[in-house]
């Protein structure tokens, strides 16, 4: 009897010690950030971004090669290289993936997804900034991929 | 000190040891009534830049052969002759060649190091302890290094079988350095490359009020005009004012200790229970002065930034070591069963404040714009593991290994995993008659070991975060948020992945270790092949997914090598000894596999150059612009204007790992004498240099200074003919070195170095015979003291702008090395 007891107990103390060591392991959630942001926040940063990258690389290129200003200093230097049409294929990389589609289209997609159901209105200027931004990749880079 | 090589360490420390480990062991006082010693060393040591480039000392600041004061970095100007130009202040003086104007910038660094320490027992316990303190002034003004370390160690036999040790240092560092990096502060940013006519001491580096300024400097009232209240020339910093007043100040105060007990079940039968920490408070204080030019929002208007970073890790050992022979002492076992349990906790606090409104007051209020950050993180890893070692007649030996790891940093279903190794080797001298007692072999053995290690992931790659977004881009604009009252959230970039595994690394070693004439010579080979699977990296994804990458378990990668190390002494006589060692590896490493569709991946640079991983190339390729050539010849397309350009797409420029590496120590020693110089050598290994750039395309290097004559690309025009269009010494120097032009400032970086010298001398010990002193030693020491690079123009190919990470092969005008010497005396009473 004693023996059986003592089994359970080593048992029941293995259980505990495994189930305690999932709880010890189960601190891989980043308490610094948020899987479930408000929409507002996402559209705050969203919108900012648009703003933001129509002054950045995409308006450098296109700015420049209609000659509505041109990039001053040595050659070499970035704005002198891409007057010269000399546009690398890591500096439309960088346009492209982090900037159009990293920093807006995939945030406003997110947004609309969150949004459709219960607040509509929200997913709806989601849409308009979606399609604004798609005109700008359009003019930029002829067809683009749209799903 | 030990040095664990490879992942056969990784039994005992984990994953974290995957690439081997450096065991330290403090120093302990020794059992024994009367045995209390006390010593003393005392050090100086000086320091000086190893090389300094070649530079041209003939012409002066300008382009074209025209002197030019403002705005400019180029020395493609007028020959100097003592005539009278106007200069960046509006005043005339006489352009005048300053050979030194760059040397001067720097100073002879000093360190100053002291220890003490007492030790010593009683028959039951052991006691140490120490105090060290290191004063070190570097080769810049205001860089400096103070620390102040403590350290105690004691042991106590308690009873026959239960004996404890505690180990506690204590390190106080505080420093102070100049601002590095690429960006404006950084007094070596455009130094290098100072125009021959220029030099820095000749006017004042700050205006009264605490600020500088240069001509046409935006953000100030009046443009280009050349007044006597501009400090500085060009769109850099002053070197003086950023030494100055561009601070980066840092104090760090770190814990570690142990507390460690053993009992003895049995004689051959020991529990040991070990529980450590490491801690830190990591506390910086970065200002950059009002009118400084470095960063992007500090441009001008200064910033202040306040950060304590806090790191804790903790860890737990236990283990039930068994050590016993059988059958007539012929079979020996060893084995332990353990368990670790291991926690890292960080925290990361800090504001940034820009726009410094009191020149002077570096309080982060007098800024008007804030930024705070805060960070924690926790990492947390259980472990158990054993280890069974056999040997027969100290002749075969036999290792087996195993340990599972759980991993905080994996999901609840991935985040057990296990590794083994196995270890064998055969002392041939022992085991076979016909080679035991022979005087030419004395002692032969061979070995073959294989082990793996599981790698944790990088903390929080599990899931995808939405976090503070800010705009931004390379040329320096950016968005801070909140912005104008809202908070701005984005997805992150890289999308974590919940199935998230271990990667592994498998490494197989076969190997022998060598003597003969009793030890006069020692060989010891060593063949490894180390195979990484299931790397984890961000995969680069198709952008319409959402995310730009998905940290995946996807790559592989292989490297191996060879490790010779021979040891001898070739003569031993009268007292004189003659002692050789000498160490021999290759490596070589590849990447064989990223993901599918996905050929190569960005580790760390820029547009032009990059370091990459690229499938079928070693680790770390040096990726960048090339020039046009012609595609049948694959001579250099030469424009009708006779100058160069660049293909459109980057290619591989180099390969930064060696294809090996040597050292040689030889010591010779006689009576209380001793001679030691270890030469390093490095044979193979590309280095991309920013600053040989700058040195070459700006006129400075004194392989420009042939500029009178025309110059033409070696190279052929679009028709195919030989080119024959000469051009300006100027347009030729820019057209292969200019910036961004990767191709021609890729150097193979061999060296061969004198990285030690040492003289040592031990005072007769008659000397002291009747004094309370024991032992004196007195020592003279270099390091760096001679250079050999034939391949690299200009700078010390050992650099590398990208700090502690596994991106190698870039230097970008970083500080340069030192060649030091000093003196050591070491008293023991």
């Amino acid at each position: 009897m004693k023996k059986r007891t003592n089994k359970i107990i080593s048992f029941a103390a293995l259980l505990f010690l495994v189930s305690a060591c999932d709880e010890f392991l189960n601190v891989n959630v980043n308490p610094n950030s948020t899987t479930g942001p408000p929409a507002k926040t996402i559209l705050a940063g969203a919108t900012t971004e648009i703003a933001f990258h129509m002054g950045s690389d995409i308006h450098r290129f296109s700015s420049e090669w209609v000659q509505q200003f041109t990039g001053g200093g040595n050659a070499g230097t970035q704005t002198v290289e891409y007057g010269r049409y000399n546009v690398t294929a890591t500096d439309l990389n960088n346009c492209w993936r982090g900037g159009v589609w990293g920093d807006v289209l995939s945030d406003l997609q997110k947004l609309r997804e969150l949004t459709q159901d219960k607040s509509p209105r929200y997913a709806g200027i989601a849409k308009i900034c979606q399609a604004f931004m798609f005109s700008i990749a359009v003019d930029a880079w002829g067809d683009i991929p749209f799903t | 000190m030990s040095v664990l090589k490879g992942p056969s360490a990784a039994v005992l420390y984990g994953s974290r040891a995957a690439a081997g480990a450096i065991i330290i062991t403090t120093k302990k006082g020794t059992k024994g009534k009367g045995k209390n010693t006390v010593n003393f060393s005392s050090g100086v040591t000086f320091s000086e830049v190893n090389r300094f480039p070649d530079y041209q000392n003939v012409y002066g600041q300008g382009q074209y052969g025209v002197f030019n004061p403002a705005n400019e970095l180029n020395s493609w100007g007028p020959k100097i002759a003592g005539q009278n130009v106007t200069n960046f202040r509006g005043q005339q003086e006489a352009l005048t060649a300053y050979p030194n104007n760059v040397k001067n910038l720097f100073h002879q660094g000093r360190t100053f190091q002291n220890n003490v320490s007492f030790s010593g027992g009683s028959d039951k316990s052991t006691y140490y302890v120490s105090y060290g303190n290191l004063h070190d002034m570097g080769i810049l003004p205001n860089n400096e290094l103070t620390r102040n370390n403590f350290t105690f160690n004691g042991t106590t036999q308690f009873t026959d079988r239960f004996r404890a040790t505690v180990n506690a240092t204590y390190t106080n560092t505080r420093t102070a350095r100049t601002q590095q990096g690429n960006q404006r502060s950084n007094p070596f940013f455009s130094n290098w490359i100072l125009p021959k006519s220029f030099d820095w001491y000749n006017y004042p580096y700050v205006l009264p009020d605490g600020t500088q300024r240069s001509p046409g400097q935006t953000g100030l009232p009046t443009a280009t005009d050349l007044t006597t209240q501009n400090t500085a020339f060009g769109p850099d910093d002053n070197p003086f004012f950023t030494e100055k007043f561009n601070t980066s100040n840092e104090e760090v105060n770190r814990i570690i200790g142990n507390i460690s007990m053993s009992y003895d079940i049995k004689p051959w039968l020991t529990a040991t229970y070990r529980i450590g920490t490491d801690t830190y408070s990591q506390e910086y204080k970065v200002i950059n002065a009002k009118t400084s030019k470095g960063g992007s929002a500090a441009s001008l208007t200064g910033a202040i930034q306040d950060e304590i970073f806090n790191r804790s890790e903790l860890s737990s050992y236990a283990t039930v070591t068994l050590n016993k022979r059988f059958m007539d002492n012929n079979f020996g076992v060893r084995a332990f069963v353990g368990n670790e349990i291991n926690q890292r906790k960080t925290r990361d606090i800090g504001a940034t404040g820009t726009d410094i409104q009191i020149v002077g007051l570096n309080n982060i209020t007098n800024t008007l714009n804030f930024s705070p950050f805060g960070t924690v993180s926790k990492q947390r890893l259980i472990g158990v593991f054993a280890d069974i070692s056999l040997d027969w007649k100290n002749s075969i030996f036999l290792g087996l290994t195993g340990r599972n790891d759980w991993s905080s940093t994996f999901g609840p279903q991935r985040r057990s995993y296990f590794y083994p190794a196995i270890t064998t080797s055969v002392v041939l001298t022992e085991l076979i008659p016909f080679l035991q007692d022979n005087s030419v072999l004395s002692f032969a053995k061979i070995r073959a070991n294989y082990a793996s290690v599981g790698r944790e992931a990088a903390i929080y790659s599990t899931d995808t975060y939405y976090s503070r977004t800010g705009p931004a881009d390379g040329f320096g604009p950016n968005i801070l948020f909140p912005f104008r009252g809202q908070l701005g959230q984005t997805l992150n970039n890289t999308g974590g992945n919940p199935a998230l595994a271990p990667e592994f690394n498998d490494n197989m070693e076969v190997g022998t270790d060598l003597r003969f004439f009793n030890g006069k010579i020692t060989v010891d080979v060593n063949y490894f092949k180390n195979n990484s699977r299931d790397i984890i990296f961000a995969v680069p994804v198709a952008a319409a997914s959402g995310f730009t990458n998905q940290q995946k378990n996807i790559g592989t990668s292989e490297s191996k090598g060879w490790e010779i190390a021979i040891g001898a002494t070739p003569y031993q006589a009268n007292g004189f000894r003659w002692d050789i060692s000498a160490n021999w590896t290759k490596i070589v490493t590849k990447v064989t596999s990223l993901a599918p569709g996905v050929t190569q991946v960005t580790l760390g640079g820029f547009t032009t150059p990059s370091t990459r991983l690229i499938v079928g190339q070693p680790y770390s390729t040096l990726f960048g612009s090339v020039f046009q050539r012609e595609s049948t010849t694959g001579k250099l397309l030469v424009d009708t204007n006779g100058r160069l350009q660049t293909a459109l797409d980057n290619q591989i420029i180099g390969n930064p790992n060696p294809l090996w590496f040597a050292g040689i120590t030889n010591t010779f020693s006689y009576k209380g004498f001793s001679v030691s110089a270890l030469l390093d050598i490095r044979y193979g290994g590309d280095i991309y240099s920013r600053n040989v750039s700058d040195i070459e395309n700006n006129g400075a290097g004194a392989d420009t200074q042939d500029r009178e004559k025309g110059y033409i690309h070696d190279g052929v025009l679009a028709d195919g003919t030989k080119n024959n269009i000469q051009i300006h010494a100027q347009d030729y120097f820019k057209d292969l070195y200019g910036f961004g032009r990767g191709q021609f400032v890729v150097f193979d970086g061999s060296w061969v170095r004198l990285r030690e010298l040492s003289i040592n001398y031990s005072l007769p010990q008659r000397f002291f015979q009747k004094t309370f002193i024991g032992r004196v030693d007195i020592g003279l020491n270099g390091r760096n003291l001679w250079l050999y690079a034939p391949n690299t123009p200009h700078i010390d190919p050992e650099v590398n702008a990208q700090g502690q990470s596994n991106s190698q092969g870039l230097e970008f005008n970083g500080l340069p090395q030192t060649r030091t010497y000093g003196a050591l005396i070491k008293v023991t009473f």
